[in-house]
Formats: C-alpha cells, sequence, structure tokens
C-alpha cells in the first residue's frame, strides 16, 4: 500500500507537471528497487544449509572435520552467496588461541537450480574449551549492492573440547586411600570396624558398643571405642572469581586448575573413591545464544552478533556436583570442568557460604585457588574448624601471591600445595599422600 | 588489534584493477550527463556545444584529480587542481554569465557550481575507487545503510522486545530475567552507533541518482524546445546507467576486498558472471522502462510491425456521414480549393486526421514531407501554396496562423487556443519539434538572419494542430477570408517586420514554454472534453488512493516524514532529533512502549468462570494485564523490578489497586519461586483484581 501511494503521487506529479524524466527516473529506480529487493529475497530463501561433524567432542590436540552442504531449493540459480560458518574470534584468534582452523570457512559461490554446493574445513584445538561452530550464515544480495541480506542456513553446533587428563606419578594403585585419610577431630560417624579402645560404660552409650568379654572380665561394663570414620575420596572446589583469577594469567592459570582438578577426578574414579565438584565458575553452555533457523538480518555485523555466543552470564548458581563414584559421574565432572570459565558472581568465601550445606562431610574438600585473602581464608578456616578435612592447592607462580596465600591458610591450620605448572600436578597427587 | 591494522591476505588481481580503472570512467560519464543536462536546460547562450566541451573537460580532470590524490596524496593532486581551477573559472567567466536580479554575483554563482561540480566528482570519485585494504567495509546493503528501509530484523527485534516484556510479565521472564537483551549484546547501541559511522561504498552514487528525481524531473520544465528535451532525455538514460553501473561496479570491488580481507577469492567465472549479469541488466531496465507510458508521449517508442488500413481505391461517398473519408490527391485538393465544399471537405478530413490519428512513433515522422511543403510554402508566402499546405496534411487552422505574422488580432485569438496545445504537440507531433529545433539552430547561426517568412511558417504549424477550432467549419471559413485579406497585407509589409519578426520568434523560442498540459498526454486521440475528463479522473484515482493510505496510515505517513526529516539531517551530517532521544534512551522505552500490548487486548479468564484456563494461566494473564494496564497508567515495569517491587511501587502510584497489584504479585511470586499449586479457589481474589482493572480503565481516576 505504501508503494502504491508512493507511486500514485510521482505519477500525480508526473502527469501535472507532464514531467516525463522525472517520472521515467522514477521507473527506473523503482524497478531498481523492487528487483534488486526481490532477487535478493529470493535467493537469500532458496538457500539451506547442513553442517556435518566428524566428533563433537575431542581431546586438546585433536582435530574435527566440518562439512557444509549448501543447497539450492529454488527453480532459480543464486547468482552470488557467502556462506560463513560463524565461529568464536577469541577462539580463533586469542590470545593464545584456543581452536585453529585448517581451510577456510567461509567461500563465495554461485549455486545453480536445485544444486547443492560443498564447503569443507577442519577445526583443531589447542585449549579446552566449549565453542560455537556456526550457525552457518549466507550472505547474499543483487549485484548493485543495493540490498544485502544475511540468514542463518544451518543451527550451529557445540565443540566440546575436553581438559587433559595427566596421571599421577608415584601413585600407588594398590592402595586403598590413595590420596589419604584424614582423622578428623569432629565425630559425627564411628567406624565399627575399627577399634581404638574400651571404656567404662556411660549413660547413652548405645547396647551394641558394649564390648561383653571385657564386661565380663572386668565384671564392669565395658563399652568399644571407635575411631571416627575417616574420609575418602574428595570434593574439589575450585575458585574461578576473576578477582583471584586475573586476567594477566589468563587463561594459562585457570586451565591449569582445571587440568589439575580433571586429573585428581580421574584418579579417584580409578580408585572407585567418591569425588565431586563445586565451583563458583560459570558453565558456558549458559551462554548459548537463542539463534532461530532461518533468521534473516540485514547486515553482517548484527548477524554476527546475535549469533554470536553470550559474552556475559549473568548466572550466580553455583557449580554443584555432589560426590559420586563412577565413570559416569567422571564424564560429566570432565564435561562440566571443560566448559568451566571464570565468573565475576560468587566470591570463594560467598560460595562456601552458599555451597556448605551440600558439601559431603566424607570426602576431603580440596581447594584449588589463585590468590587467597582474608575473607577466603577465613571462610576455609570456618570449615576447617566445622569438621571438615580442608586442603588448599595454591595455583600460582612462585611468588609473593603464593606465599601470602600459603601464610594465611597456615594460619587457619589448612595443608597447602603448590600447583607450580603441569608437570607439577603428578607431584600434587603424590604430596597428597603425604600429611602437610 | 585494530581491524583497519590488519591487512588482507590475498592481493587484489588484475579483475580488481580493471574494474577500478572502469569506475572513474563511468564517474565521468555520470557527472558529464549531469552537467550537459545542466546546460540544456538552463544555458541560453549561443556557445553550449563549446560550453559542453570544457565542462566534459573540466569533469574529466576533477576524476582524473580524485583518483592522483587518491594514489599519491592530495598534496600533489593540488598541483593539478590549481591551473585547472584557474581556466576553467576563466573559461566559465567567458562564455556564461547571469542575467536578471543575480547578474552583479554572477562570478561568485560560476565559481560555486563549479565548485559544486567538482567537490560532488571528488566525493564521489573517492566514493566508488578508493580501495583501502585494510578495510573489509561494512557488508551492508546500500538501501540498509542508509536506513532508507527498514531492516529486517526489526519485526524480529521488535517480537522479541514483546516477547520479554511478555516474559517480564511471567515468572518465567523474572526467572531469567537476569539475561536481559541487553546483556544478551552488551554494547548494541555502541556498536551500531560505530557502524553507522563507517563508510559504506556506493552511498554518493545512491545520492546522486535519488538527484535524478528532482533535478531532471523539474529541470525538463525549463528546456524550451523538444530537440533539447529529446537530449535531456538522453543524457537522462546515460546519467542512469553510468550510475547503475557505477554501484554495480563498487559492489563488485567492495565484495572482493571483503573476501581478500577473509581469505578468500573469487572466482573468474563467478567474477564474469557478476558483471555480464549486472550490464545486461542494466541496460534491459533503462530499455523497458523507456518502452513504459511517459506523460506527453501516447505510445512507446516502437510501433506494431504492421498496420491495418483500408484497403486502396475506396471513394468518399458524399452520402455518408461523419467527418472522416479518403484523403483527396493534390490535385483533387486543388480542384476542391475552387469550391467552397471542397474546402469543407478537406478541412472535415483535416478534422479527422488531427483528432484521430496519432502517430504511430510518437514523434510524427508520417508528417514530415508535410513540414517540408509545409516550410516551402511558407518561404513563398503564396497564398494558394499556403491553402495546399492545409490541404496535405495540416489543419485548416493555419490560414488563420498564417495572418498572425500580420494581424494581430488574429494571432491573439490563435496562440489563445495554441498555447494549450503546444507543449504536447512537442511530443507528439515531430512538426513542431523540427521547427523549433530548426528555430534554435537558425537562431544561434543567424538569429538576425531569418526569413520572416520560414518564421511565419513554423509558427502556423503549431496552432494548426488545435482541435478545437476545427469543429467550427464557419469560423474556418471566415478566418480564410481574413487570412486573404492579412496575407496581402503580410507580403506588402513582410520586408518591413521580417526584422522586428525574427526577433519576437526568438524570443518566442527563447521563452521557456508553458508547462506541459497534461490534457493531451496520452490521451490524442480522444475529443478534448472526454480527454480532460479522463485526465482529471486519473489523477482523481490515484489522488485517491494516496489521500486513502494517508487517511489509513496516518501514523506511518508520520513516521515516514520523520524519517524523512532524519535522513535529511543526517545526509548533512546532523544529528537527528531521534538519534538524541536514542542517546538519552527515550528510544528504548518507546521501542519498548510500543511492544507492550494494551490492556484491552488481554481476555479476562474470570469472565467465563475460568472456564478453559488453568489457575497458574490465570494468574499469568492477571499480572500480565496488570502490567500492561500500569504502563498505560504510566507505570511501567522496569527491567531491574520485580513483581513484588512493581506491585509495591504500583500501590503507591495508584492507590486504588494497591491491595490487588500486591495480590497478583504474590501469588505470581509463590506460583514461580515456591512451587505452589493454586487452585481455583485459592486464585479467586484474582477476579476482583480484573474487576478493579477494568473499573479503572472505564473511569480512570487521577493518580495522586
Amino acid at each position: 500500500m505504501r508503494t502504491l501511494a508512493a507511486i500514485s503521487l510521482l505519477l500525480i506529479v508526473g502527469l501535472l507537471l507532464g514531467a516525463s524524466m522525472l517520472v521515467y527516473s522514477a521507473y527506473v529506480l523503482i524497478a531498481v528497487f523492487w528487483i534488486n529487493r526481490y532477487l535478493s529475497h529470493r535467493w537469500t530463501m532458496a538457500l539451506h544449509g547442513t553442517r556435518t561433524m566428524s566428533t563433537q567432542e575431542l581431546e586438546i590436540g585433536q582435530g574435527v572435520h566440518v562439512q557444509l552442504r549448501l543447497e539450492n531449493r529454488d527453480s532459480m540459480q543464486v547468482l552470488w552467496v557467502i556462506v560463513e560458518d560463524s565461529l568464536p574470534r577469541s577462539a580463533l584468534f586469542g590470545p593464545p588461541p584456543a581452536l585453529t582452523l585448517e581451510g577456510n570457512a567461509l567461500r563465495i559461490c554461485s549455486v545453480p537450480a536445485k544444486a547443492s554446493r560443498v564447503l569443507t574445513y577442519k577445526v583443531n584445538a589447542l585449549r579446552r574449551g566449549y565453542y560455537q561452530i556456526g550457525p552457518t550464515i549466507a550472505e547474499t544480495g543483487d549485484l548493485l549492492g543495493l540490498h544485502r541480506r544475511f540468514r542463518v542456513i544451518a543451527p550451529p553446533t557445540y565443540l566440546l573440547v575436553l581438559p587433559k587428563l595427566i596421571p599421577l606419578a608415584g601413585y600407588d594403585v594398590a592402595s586403598s586411600r590413595p590420596v589419604g585419610e584424614v582423622k578428623v577431630t569432629y565425630r559425627l560417624l564411628e567406624d565399627p570396624t575399627l577399634i581404638s579402645g574400651i571404656r567404662p560404660y556411660q549413660p547413652g552409650d548405645p547396647l551394641r558398643s558394649i564390648h561383653w568379654r571385657a564386661t565380663a572380665r572386668t565384671g564392669e561394663i565395658q563399652c568399644k571405642q571407635y575411631q571416627p570414620t575417616s574420609v575418602a575420596g574428595a570434593t574439589l572446589i575450585v575458585d574461578m572469581h576473576k578477582s583471584t583469577n586475573p586476567d594477566h594469567h589468563e587463561p594459562v592459570r585457570s586451565d591449569l586448575a582445571v587440568t589439575a582438578a580433571a586429573s585428581i577426578c580421574h584418579t579417584l574414579m580409578q580408585m572407585q573413591q567418591p569425588f565431586g565438584l563445586v565451583s563458583n565458575g560459570r558453565d558456558a553452555a549458559d551462554r548459548f545464544a537463542e539463534t532461530e533457523q532461518n533468521q534473516e538480518f540485514s547486515s553482517l555485523t548484527d548477524a554476527k552478533r546475535q549469533v554470536a555466543m553470550l559474552e556475559k552470564d549473568e548466572r550466580l548458581r553455583p557449580i554443584i556436583l555432589l560426590p559420586t563414584r563412577g565413570p559416569e559421574h567422571f564424564v560429566q565432572i570432565h564435561k562440566t570442568l571443560a566448559r568451566l570459565e571464570r565468573t565475576d558472581g560468587l566470591r570463594l568465601e560467598e560460595l562456601l557460604l552458599e555451597a556448605q550445606s551440600r558439601i559431603n562431610r566424607n570426602t576431603t574438600i580440596m581447594v584449588i585457588l589463585q590468590q587467597v585473602d582474608d575473607a577466603a581464608a577465613l571462610g576455609l578456616g570456618m570449615l576447617k574448624r566445622r569438621g571438615y578435612s580442608v586442603a588448599a592447592i595454591v595455583n600460582n607462580y612462585e611468588n609473593e601471591a603464593f606465599n601470602s596465600a600459603a601464610g594465611k591458610l597456615l594460619a587457619q591450620h589448612i595443608a597447602v600445595y603448590h600447583l607450580l605448572d603441569e608437570q607439577s600436578i603428578p607431584t600434587i597427587c603424590k604430596n597428597l599422600m603425604l600429611r602437610y | 588489534m585494530n581491524r583497519r591494522d590488519k591487512k588482507p591476505t590475498l592481493a587484489p588481481t588484475a579483475i580488481d584493477a580493471i574494474v577500478v580503472a572502469l569506475s572513474p570512467a563511468l564517474i565521468i560519464g555520470m557527472v558529464s550527463c549531469l552537467v550537459f543536462f545542466l546546460v540544456v536546460a538552463f544555458y541560453r547562450g549561443e556557445f553550449d556545444q563549446r560550453l559542453m566541451y570544457i565542462l566534459g573537460l573540466f569533469t574529466l580532470a576533477t576524476v582524473l584529480i580524485a583518483r592522483i590524490a587518491i594514489e599519491s596524496g592530495r598534496t600533489y593532486a593540488n598541483a593539478f587542481s590549481l591551473p585547472l581551477a584557474i581556466v576553467s573559472v576563466i573559461a566559465m567567466f567567458r562564455f556564461v554569465t547571469i542575467a536578471g536580479p543575480l547578474g552583479p554575483i554572477s562570478p561568485l554563482i560560476n565559481i560555486v557550481l563549479l565548485g559544486v561540480a567538482w567537490y560532488l566528482a571528488d566525493r564521489i570519485t573517492f566514493d566508488c575507487t578508493s580501495v583501502d585494504e585494510r578495510d573489509s567495509g561494512v557488508q551492508q546493503g546500500l538501501l540498509q545503510s542508509l536506513g532508507l528501509l527498514k531492516k529486517e530484523t526489526l519485526p524480529k527485534a521488535s517480537s522479541d522486545l514483546a516477547a520479554t516484556a511478555a516474559a517480564a510479565a511471567t515468572a518465567t521472564a523474572a526467572k531469567d530475567s537476569t539475561v536481559t537483551p541487553q546483556a544478551k549484546s552488551p554494547g548494541t547501541a555502541q556498536a551500531k552507533k560505530k557502524n553507522k559511522k563507517r563508510h559504506n561504498p556506493g552511498v554518493w552514487v545512491l545520492y546522486f541518482s535519488l538527484l535524478a528525481f528532482p533535478l531532471f524531473g523539474l529541470g525538463q520544465l525549463t528546456i524550451p524546445d523538444d530537440a533539447s528535451r529529446s537530449t535531456a532525455f538522453y543524457l537522462l538514460v546515460g546519467y542512469l546507467g553510468c550510475a547503475l553501473a557505477l554501484l554495480s561496479t563498487t559492489s563488485f570491488i567492495s565484495t572482493r576486498r571483503y573476501l581478500r580481507h577473509r581469505g578468500a577469492s573469487m572466482p573468474a567465472e563467478m567474477s564474469r558472471s557478476w558483471l555480464g549479469y549486472a550490464g545486461v541488466g542494466i541496460v534491459a531496465l533503462l530499455v523497458i522502462c523507456l518502452l513504459l507510458p511517459l506523460p506527453g508521449r501516447s505510445l512507446g517508442l516502437v510501433g506494431l510491425p504492421f498496420e491495418l488500413k483500408s484497403p486502396d481505391g475506396l471513394q468518399t461517398s458524399r452520402w455518408g456521414w461523419g467527418d472522416e473519408g479518403v484523403q483527396p490527391s493534390e490535385s483533387e485538393a486543388e480542384a476542391d480549393e475552387a469550391s467552397d465544399s471542397g474546402i469543407v471537405r478537406a478541412d472535415a478530413k483535416d478534422k479527422g486526421n488531427a483528432a484521430g490519428a496519432p502517430q504511430p512513433d510518437g514523434k510524427g515522422k508520417p508528417q514530415a514531407s508535410d513540414q517540408a511543403q509545409l516550410d516551402a510554402s511558407s518561404a513563398s508566402g503564396d497564398r494558394g501554396k499556403s491553402e495546399n499546405g492545409n490541404s496535405q496534411g495540416n489543419t485548416s487552422q493555419e490560414n488563420p496562423s498564417d495572418s498572425k505574422s500580420s494581424d494581430p488580432a488574429a494571432e491573439k485569438k490563435n496562440s489563445a487556443a495554441g498555447d494549450s496545445q503546444k507543449g504536447d504537440s512537442q511530443k507528439g507531433d515531430s512538426q513542431t519539434g523540427d521547427a523549433a529545433s530548426e528555430q534554435q539552430s537558425s537562431d544561434k547561426q543567424s538569429s538576425d538572419q531569418q526569413p520572416s517568412d520560414q518564421q511565419s511558417g513554423n509558427d502556423d504549424k503549431a496552432p494548426g494542430d488545435q482541435p478545437e477550432n476545427r469543429d467550427d467549419r464557419a469560423d474556418a471559413e471566415k478566418a480564410d477570408a481574413e487570412k486573404a485579406d492579412a496575407s496581402e497585407q503580410a507580403a506588402e509589409e513582410a520586408e518591413s517586420q521580417a526584422g522586428e519578426d525574427s526577433k519576437q520568434e526568438q524570443a518566442t523560442s527563447k521563452t521557456p514554454p508553458p508547462t506541459s498540459s497534461p490534457s493531451s498526454n496520452g490521451f490524442n486521440w480522444l475529443p478534448t472534453g472526454l480527454a480532460d475528463i479522463i485526465k482529471w479522473l486519473t489523477i482523481a484515482v490515484l489522488a485517491l488512493i494516496v489521500i486513502l493510505y494517508a487517511i489509513t496510515h496516518p501514523r506511518e505517513v508520520l513516521q515516514q516524514w520523520r524519517d524523512f526529516l532524519d535522513f535529511i539531517a543526517r545526509l548533512f551530517g546532523r544529528r537527528s532529533p531521534r538519534d538524541t532521544a536514542a542517546a538519552s534512551g527515550a528510544r528504548q522505552s518507546a521501542a519498548a512502549t510500543a511492544a507492550m500490548r494494551p490492556f484491552r487486548s488481554f481476555a479476562n479468564p474470570f469472565a467465563n468462570q475460568l472456564q478453559g484456563w488453568t489457575p497458574e494461566q490465570a494468574i499469568h494473564q492477571t499480572f500480565a494485564a496488570l502490567e500492561a494496564w500500569a504502563a498505560e497508567q504510566g507505570r511501567r515495569r522496569q527491567r531491574d523490578e520485580t513483581a513484588a517491587e512493581f506491585a509495591k511501587h504500583l500501590g503507591r502510584r495508584i492507590p486504588s489497586v494497591d491491595s490487588h497489584a500486591a495480590t497478583a504479585a504474590r501469588m505470581l511470586d509463590s506460583l514461580m519461586f515456591a512451587g505452589w499449586k493454586p487452585t481455583t479457589q485459592e486464585i479467586a481474589p484474582l477476579a476482583k483484581v480484573w474487576q478493579a482493572l477494568v473499573d479503572h480503565a472505564k473511569n480512570p481516576l487521577v493518580s495522586p
């Protein structure tokens, strides 16, 4: 209606003035606009894409082949189309880059009617993470550049690069307590298999704890004294707050923490010990972009902005995976660690307050952190005083920050271990077998 | 890393160099067509050819100097600019002067005109041929970047806003409200602003193309004669052709540059097909548009390859009725001349010919021989030959026209009718055009040597096409008699008045003709009254469409007007009021308000005793309606406002709904965050909420 009204108005002016040139110009320009708009729209709608990936999970150092099939379902040839698989720029260019590309994820081609074209490339993983591959954006338009249309023709797929699992050096597989037992001072539970002694009966002692033989021998009721339940396994608390994981250490230190946590969990899994994960970090999966297929955009900038994974996630809920045994649980933790990212939400002490009620007392609490401030040290000390077995792995260089962190943790009677680099991870596990 | 610092991984190829070299040629053609048109339309001097030559070279030089500036810098280019400016100004001063009230500032106007032409040529050259390999381009359509089209994503964005607003009304939205649209795309406004600032190659070509509307359309009205008008029309075609070709090459270069930046290359086959399809498409478009009906042209340029006509040998029946009949031969016409009845018959024939015989080619070529005979007869000044000319196709009104040069009364009488037809006949009848062009050429060569007889003959022709006077046979006979007397006097006074007549005719030819009357535009084959009726009916229908649109889409019209003002503001580098509003956040608020459903669009779940509604749906619906109602009351829910906060603030502002809003918010919170499983009885208080909202909507209270 708007166009009809505009043409009517133009023709009225042309007729009243007898301005043939005005009308001719209008003819040409309106025809140019309409024809080009029609062509660009039709070409855009004619294209459909299908992406095929050889795998969606891979280890660091592996690669994945991506094949993108572009199909023209219309009876008109698409003269030109730039098809591009949108890849995360930060992952490709870093620094340091997390992915490398073999081939080109962008191609210009013409697609004959009822035909298809194939775009292939390979993505190599250099760092753990969760990366969005796609969506595929088809850009086409008229030959005069008046109309450019950008359309999502294939939804995104996600590539999960798992963190490394480093074998533990000096680690005794035959040991029933590979990561050690810690005698706790808080006798919440007692182990009936470990009798530490006998003592005279006191009112309230359970009947089953009476040592009948000693009672008969002494003539007084004696009760068995059990050792408290020893803790086995570990609940890994990974601090990923940005204030304690500064940018100048990224992404090396956070990746190192994740690798250490995954390696320890893997070790516990092999030993059939329970292991869990608590972190204030954010799950990269929460940054999904809600991309609709066939969504159209007017500019490439808008298109890339809309289809890219969100830069920021406001989610505050901590990641808590309760301790359990078994490979399935390990796979879950492994993937979660792969997607773990730094946060500006909960700090470590806030995380401890939030997650304390859900942390299992039967496992050692192993906190992996870079920097320790007074609040964090106090929070860990409170855990210690409440009977938890707490150990801290300070993930930092041999510097003032480490010394400061160690001092504050030792003041809270918390064992401190030093995670210097990737080579020290096996040593860490070995050191954990030793008492601080 | 600065994106502009990034070098492309691939280098330009030969095809890039060829197209970059082709673009200046197209720019030269485009600007030259524009400058030539200005000369044709506005220049009334006697050195138009020389002026075109000078301005053509000037355009060529400005474009090439702009290329030098692109390649070697402005400083080096200025060494060429200065001499060009000097010689161009000298030439303009020598050949162009402005008469009238602007005469005193004629040099200044000349300099300004040259400067404008230079600036436009420079801008468009930089726009289309400056290949900055560090810049990958905007990758956006020209129309989108200019804001001439609504963004395709706008409906989507608005739907997102609507969805967000609706979601905000529900606990689902409250649950996910941490991820706002702003959070999803941080810096969106900044990115858009930044994107707007980026240059999109080709925009200047588009500006030039849009310039064709007012410049050529209105400039056409000042062109005095048909030959110049035809020349101007071809210049327009060339202008548009060059502009479209330039758009194509610019888009081609820009796309190839973008691909190079991304490490991809365009196949040679695609390059060929791109340029080939674009070239063929542009030519086809221009030709097809030439075939469409235009004002002043009843038929297209191409006539039918065959024609339907009467068999030879037919004779006019003396018992026949109507005005039509067989055209008498020359001998018969002379015989008819001897008798009054013969004159009447010839008049009848001419009337039918003039009124009902549009020329097949639209230019009246079949009457070229008539024109020659007319010229001959006019030159001789012989009355008999003049009448003979009438019988050969010209109308009988030539006779009174012949007397125009000598009889002021007759001239006045005929000019009144002839003027209304002059503009139309210039398109449909080549005689007028030929005569005018002949006048023009003669004016240029020897304006003071033009024979008065020829002038008279030329003048005779235009009024001769007047259909109104043909109907009046008595007047024609009377005019013949007057013409005879007048011709005798004219023969005596011809020599003495030749110089004076020549000056008058020259002045007439230089005077811009009256605006082409649409009365005969495309309706030459109809009687004038009916043509006028159809003409005005057509205009009325078109006007009705425009008025209907304006009535039914007032907001859209207003919006387009604002868009136009914004576009004009941006065109001249100003910040539009809307952008200012956007900067202050008002735009987002307006968009969000527009996305909000009106309260009346919400159905009351309690109207039918919750039939078809679950309690959960009823709670959601009620709170969403409360939000819409509050927005209409001027208290819109903020994005960072929880349901309870919203109810509290709303209650402060409108106390009459305080308890109702609190009830709705409490139920919503309980439903979404406490796992509440409401029953129908438990949500019964919401019916009162609805009642209060409806009552308030019917009788709005002034909030304290």
